[in-house]
């Protein structure tokens, strides 16, 4: 026997508790209210525990029930306030400061303003390192959509920041070439 | 045309690599962070209200059976 038995499903549940909270507060932009998705994705995972395939990625399985509750509660909240821009409005504590300096609280400011479906596919590849493929199934899209979401994320992220880019080491004459692009 | 196309795609490169490491250091954050102990008391109340509702041996029949 070259590799360890496979863990039954219950323990690995809680090795991945880590990752839904920082998905969970990646998406919301709140650590209380993360840690509540992330209760009720443990509850619905539980007692779901027989419909999940041994073997298959248990993260992957996971985040779509995350992402689920996440939507049903936006909607949730929707109903409730009578006003879809406060539901975002709330997490977005600090806005980005212009003055062309990046820190992380700007980024997470900036990361929530975006559009919902931006934000998730952002954070589904280029933080939880999902593939493409693995993506598009967690969001119930093309694969396709997963990219074009991604690009559109990024672009906007970029231009929210005004990155300045002598902050990260640029030529000159990229500087301008971004100047054009970016600002 | 073509040089300035290459500019444009090594700015864009430097500028996503600057965001990819703001989003990832976010995350990170957060994933190198403990358990709560609220999760881990959750877990612990499912698994003895399962406990009671079934059969205390049934341990070693889901994980042989449940393949």
């Amino acid at each position: 026997m070259t590799a360890a038995p496979p863990r039954p499903p219950r323990d690995e549940l809680v090795t991945h508790i880590p990752s839904l909270r920082a998905f969970a507060v990646s998406l919301s932009g709140q650590v209380d209210r993360a840690d509540d998705l992330v209760q009720e994705t443990l509850v619905k995972a539980w007692r779901n525990l027989s419909s999940f395939t041994e073997g298959t990625n248990m993260r992957a399985w996971l985040f779509t029930i995350l992402r689920n509750v996440y939507i049903s509660d936006i909607r949730r909240r929707r109903r409730e306030v009578q006003d879809t821009d406060g539901v975002f409005a709330e997490s977005v504590s600090v806005p980005p400061q212009q003055n062309g300096h990046m820190d992380l609280a700007d980024f997470k400011a900036a990361l929530a303003d975006l559009p919902e479906e931006q934000r998730e596919a952002l954070i589904l590849i280029g933080a939880a390192e999902f593939s493409y493929e693995e993506a598009a199934e967690i969001s119930n899209c093309a694969v396709g959509t997963v990219k074009s979401r991604v690009n559109r994320a990024r672009n906007a992220l970029a231009k929210k920041l005004n990155i300045d880019t002598s902050e990260i080491g640029l030529e000159p004459t990229l500087r301008a070439a971004l100047g054009s692009s970016v600002g | 045309m073509s040089e300035r196309k290459t500019a444009e795609t090594e700015v864009d490169q430097d500028v996503q690599a600057h965001i990819g490491r703001q989003l990832r250091a976010g995350y990170v954050d957060i994933l190198n962070q403990p358990v709560p102990d609220r999760f881990l008391e959750l877990l612990a109340e499912l698994d003895k209200a399962q406990g009671a509702a079934e059969r205390p041996d049934d341990d070693d029949i889901r994980q042989n059976g449940s393949r």
